[in-house]
């Protein structure tokens, strides 16, 4: 009986975390739904993949390098960040995935008693991260769909480290203009960490929306988060990373885990950086099945919301997690939103017209 | 040594299983019930059926072993968790159809297991790592419901929170003015649903109007570590858009939280609609010719991910059906035959709902007189002139499918599947009289009677919940409720 005592070895606040369990591979799915093909819009991958200089990179790669540590701090990889961004490497800060930079910054500023500012249906990992780290997320309901800066700003207290926006907003797609972002930024005044997570800034075409890096010189408090998993297409690599004025980006150095970014992952996202090109198809693909997709979803009578982005999410007349099940015997693995705190919506990305069109024969069938 | 708890409210005593310790041991028991809040009465049954347990396990082959006794308090509930190695532990004694052959005035001691399982509220038994753990538990005693007017009128509601103490007072008593009877037996106590709030053992959410006026309310509380089940929504002259704005609130506090799905089997008329799947439906026996559809709803609160049942032969083409026409992905694995132990006899628990004359049998241990103890527990319910009657199989175990041909043929029929109810997959059958086949050796050997009808015998019989679990009530008719057990 002299068993381990988990009860007595783990905090609290980390035994009442619901561990987040992933899709299992594709393969698996396809078995168990008993489908042939599967389309994945699930995750908000780039449909056209990553760009051809990446593609190349990865193939060149000389697998007796893989024997060898990469880069403990994307030494390279920053240099071009700085280059295409006007900054000193040194703002720069790469993780494994956009995840691990919000750790990095959590855990640079929170401690037991402290709390995040956040919304309630956005991007689930601020709160997780927060939560399983003995950190109070606050989390403020959302206002037609977009970040509430009012109730973000009246949730602060002396304890509040960090506000996370998400923008535009994942699932929604909504976002904060140029003087609403610069507004909140100056109400802050300083008090604490902002982070802007700008993970699809590189298929945004509105024109007002505020560039996160440009509004890192004024505000000494900004943290500006981007990725490589989504526009980029190199999701399966794992790289993302932060931006900030030099003193805030060491004092979450401190924080950062060196060596979490691999070897191919640096190549491919310094290969990618300046493929403008393959943004702009991107972009493109993007506006196309949108606009196909917002049209048909009229007809069928079907309320959506979308904005910026590679998604849409729609709201369907009965349970989206029913929703899930039914499209991925059909071939199609949606993102159902319940856990989201969206019931009854599902949150599709958009990928080439043809698989868009398929997607819809398939709602037809569930709505008829 | 294992490092201390930090858990506050949980004590235990680590001893041998020798006769000399037995006063150490209902002095803890004794002393802990106590100390965690219950009244005299409750902490001497709890005492009395450790004891019990205690007095039967040394007087077998599992003396000078280790045990272990651990106590812990919820506000409305002690639990006591008994743990011990043995492989000889007659299990069918904590059927609820046991009997024990008394001969002349010396008592056999496996009666002591009787006497505990009836002592507590709650009993369950779990094998798991070599080990037994029997759970005890027993409930503080709380004042009923008083009748009382509804809440005053609301205007449509605004918004939903939790309630405080006397806002759910208030919520239960609107429940049982404007639906009486639609609240499950849990919740007919409010200082207990207050401290099981307190607890984290169930929640609940009001609707109220700009004034702070009750519209409404519901109320949840998590069955099994993957399903939570939800009871309502109730409205008291709200409109029909009150209703989804308590599931709207429900739903997100559900959200990025344990549990994969929510159950309503008890549903208002006022259920929105495309909030639920519709699993099945149960039929509810009236007595006499009136039969209803009960539907069962559920949502899945998760993506399902797909996952393993366990089935007997006898079962797959149902569940091959039932798992395409709900989209549920899962590889159905057939139990080998031979495989498992053979174990001459098997462990049924009932849970009563007598206010929905409704029974639940669950297997704790597969045995082969599996048909013949199902058949016992069967005349016996029906004996109690009980219309309702369930098995419920976890998928997810595979010894629970041996039992499947005993149920078929006892008159069970697949009712339900409720995904992730259980370590897996859980199928409710529901008893049939027409589909019975055949005739089971239900009578009792000369000299046996059942437990109930030994002479000078005051019983408390189990009554309960869904999850094996046992929950003291009212005792069968001709039966009295009481805590002692004489024989003899």
């Amino acid at each position: 009986m002299n068993g381990l005592n988990l009860a007595a070895l783990q905090p609290a606040y980390v035994r009442g975390f619901e561990p987040y369990i992933p899709s299992k591979p594709d393969a698996e799915l396809m078995r168990l739904y008993g489908c042939a093909r599967l389309h994945r819009l699930n995750n908000n991958e780039n449909a056209l993949g990553a760009p051809p200089a990446a593609q190349a990179a990865l193939r060149a790669f000389d697998p007796s390098r893989a024997a060898i540590y990469p880069s403990g701090d994307a030494y390279y990889l920053r240099q071009r960040l700085g280059a295409r961004f006007g900054k000193d490497p040194d703002q720069f800060l790469v993780g494994n995935g956009a995840n691990e930079v919000i750790a990095f910054v959590i855990k640079a500023f929170c401690e037991q008693g402290d709390n995040i500012v956040t919304a309630d249906r956005t991007f689930a990992v601020y709160e997780w991260v927060a939560t399983f780290s003995g950190i109070e997320p606050r989390l403020i309901p959302l206002r037609d769909f977009a970040f509430d800066d009012e109730g973000m700003l009246a949730a602060m207290d002396g304890r509040t480290k960090v506000l996370f926006v998400c923008n535009p907003n994942n699932p929604t797609g909504q976002y904060w203009d140029r003087e609403r972002l610069g507004r909140f930024l100056q109400r802050v005044a300083g008090r604490c960490v902002v982070v802007i997570d700008e993970a699809y800034r590189e298929f945004v075409e509105a024109e007002d929306f505020p560039d996160g890096m440009a509004l890192i010189d004024e505000h000494p408090n900004l943290v500006v988060f981007r990725t490589f998993s989504k526009a980029y297409g190199l999701a399966g690599l794992r790289i993302g990373y932060l931006a900030g004025q030099r003193e805030l980006v060491d004092a979450i150095r401190r924080t950062c885990i060196v060596y979490s970014v691999n070897a191919l992952g640096q190549l491919a996202a310094e290969a990618a950086l300046d493929d403008d090109d393959h943004l702009a198809r991107t972009r493109a693909l993007v506006r196309e099945s949108k606009a196909l997709l917002r049209e048909e979803l009229r007809r069928l009578g079907l309320p959506y919301v979308t904005g910026e982005g590679n998604f849409v999410m729609i709201q369907l007349p009965f349970s989206d997690t029913l929703a899930y099940r039914r499209l991925m015997g059909l071939g199609f693995m949606i993102r159902s939103m319940t856990s989201f705190r969206f019931p009854n919506w599902i949150r599709v990305s958009l990928d080439r017209v043809a698989v868009m069109d398929g997607l819809l024969a398939a709602l037809r069938t569930l709505v008829r | 040594m294992d490092p201390p708890s930090t858990d506050l409210s949980r004590t235990r005593l680590d001893i041998s299983l020798e006769p000399r310790y037995l006063h150490l041991l209902t002095g803890f028991v004794e002393e802990a019930a106590r100390a965690q809040g219950l009244g005299t009465g409750e902490a001497l049954a709890l005492t009395l059926a450790a004891e019990e347990i205690f007095s039967y396990l040394t007087g077998g082959p599992a003396r000078g072993r280790e045990l272990r006794v651990e106590c812990r308090g919820c506000l409305y509930q002690v639990t006591l968790d008994i743990l011990f190695a043995t492989t000889d532990l007659d299990l069918r004694l904590f059927n609820l159809t046991s009997r024990v052959e008394v001969t002349g005035e010396e008592l056999p001691p496996a009666i002591g297991l009787l006497i505990a399982a009836r002592q507590v509220d709650h009993l369950r038994l779990r094998h798991e790592s070599g080990l037994f753990r029997l759970t005890l538990s027993k409930d503080k005693v709380y004042p009923p419901l008083e009748a009382g007017p509804p809440p005053p009128p609301a205007r449509p509601a605004i918004a939903c929170r939790v309630p405080d103490a006397a806002e759910l007072y208030l919520l239960l008593q609107g429940v049982n003015a404007n639906s009486p009877g639609m609240l499950p037996a849990d919740f007919d106590r409010p200082a207990k649903v207050a401290d099981m709030l307190a607890a984290g053992a169930c929640r609940a959410l009001i609707a109220v109007d700009a004034a702070g006026r009750i519209g409404g309310g519901l109320l949840w509380q998590g069955r099994g570590e993957r399903l939570v089940e939800c009871f309502g929504p109730y409205l008291f002259g709200q409109p029909a858009t009150t209703a989804q704005l308590l599931l709207d609130h429900l739903l997100a506090a559900l959200a990025r939280q344990p549990g994969h799905g929510l159950l309503n089997r008890y549903p208002t008329s006022l259920l929105p609609p495309g909030y639920f799947e519709v699993l099945g439906a149960r039929k509810h026996y009236y007595g006499g010719d009136r039969i209803a559809d009960i539907p069962v709803y559920y949502r899945h609160l998760l993506e399902d991910l797909g996952a393993l049942t366990w089935t007997h032969p006898a079962l797959r083409p149902y569940l091959e059906a039932e798992y395409r026409r709900l989209a549920f992905a899962r590889d159905l694995v057939a139990v080998g035959e031979g495989v498992l132990s053979q174990s001459p006899y098997s462990v049924l628990t009932v849970a009563f709902n007598r206010l929905a004359d409704e029974v639940t049998l669950t297997p704790v241990w597969w045995g082969r007189d599996a048909p013949e103890n199902l058949a016992r527990h069967l005349e016996m319910l029906r004996g109690e002139g009980l219309n309702n009657l369930f098995f419920q199989m976890d998928l997810g175990h595979a010894w629970q499918t041996l039992f499947t041909p005993a149920v078929l043929a006892a008159g069970f029929r697949p009712t339900v599947l409720l995904p992730h109810a259980g370590k897996g997959d859980l199928l409710l059958f529901q008893y049939e009289p027409a589909a019975a086949v055949g005739e089971h050796p239900a009578g009792a050997p000369s000299g046996v009677l059942p437990v109930g009808e030994q002479p000078g015998q005051r019983v408390v019989w189990g009554e309960g919940r869904e999850d094996g679990s046992a929950v003291a009530g009212q005792p069968p008719s001709g039966q009295s409720a009481g805590g002692e057990v004489r024989a003899g």
